[in-house]
């Protein structure tokens, strides 16, 4: 076997705990992107909100929904990712049905704003294009 | 690890706060409203809207919370919010295209 020396990393006797060990590591990782991805959407529309109400710009409450909902609906994605590499590893059922709720919550919500996304899009919107927001 | 968590826990109730002082402002701002040029249908419109904008914040500390918190609890709260969210959408919907034919 070989001695890995990355942090984190202390030698098992086999390779489905190395595998183990990985997959929870990849996990965190591509759980913490979702969640940066949900913090850097909220913030840039917190910013737009705020130069909105100063009258700096002319964003709609509807462009910075649609806005926030790209933010959530890409950062959905990474945590769709992460349960599914949890439900690699979850040791009990009781976990997997957890996480199996939480896959069904997750996708309702991406459904559900990938559809109003969609339809805003397709919605003419001569002010947007007007205040160049 | 710790500080991963604890950080997430500050930026869901960061996210909270937001979207409460968003459907604050709708609020204060329809009562103003309302108060200068008298009551209308752009008083719960101006409402509606703001609140269906800070809901968009309630869900993003609700998918957060279910990353700190992956409870029984914590998915139905979720799926609370994410009920009212399009409830209030399909609200704000009915105001705009009341507005448009009246």
């Amino acid at each position: 076997m070989l001695l890995f020396t990355f942090p984190g990393f202390r030698y098992y006797g086999g390779v489905e705990e190395f595998l183990v060990v990985a997959v929870g590591y990849l996990r965190l990782a591509v759980e913490a992107i979702g969640a940066a991805v949900i913090g850097i959407g909220a913030s840039a529309t917190v910013f737009r909100y705020v130069l909105s109400l100063l009258g700096l710009r002319k964003y709609t409450n509807s462009d910075l929904r649609l806005y926030l909902g790209r933010f959530l609906a890409l950062g959905l994605e990474f945590q769709l990712a992460s349960d599914i590499l949890a439900t690699a590893v979850a040791p009990t059922f009781e976990e997997v049905q957890l996480l199996a709720a939480i896959v069904v919550i997750r996708t309702v919500l991406n459904y559900f704003l990938q559809k109003e996304l969609e339809r805003e899009q397709d919605l003419p919107r001569p002010a947007r294009d007007a205040s160049g927001g | 690890m710790d500080l991963y968590y604890v950080g997430l826990d500050v930026l869901r109730s960061a996210l909270l706060f937001v979207g409460s002082v968003v459907i604050f402002i709708g609020v204060a701002w329809a009562v103003l409203e309302a108060l200068r040029v008298g009551f209308g249908p752009h008083v719960p419109r101006r409402m509606v809207d703001n609140m269906a904008l800070g809901l968009e914040f309630f869900i993003g500390a609700g998918l957060l919370n279910l990353i700190i918190n992956p409870t029984w609890t914590a998915v139905q709260v979720t799926a609370l919010i994410i009920v009212v969210r399009k409830l209030v959408t399909i609200s704000f919907n009915r105001l705009e295209r009341g507005s448009g034919e009246g």
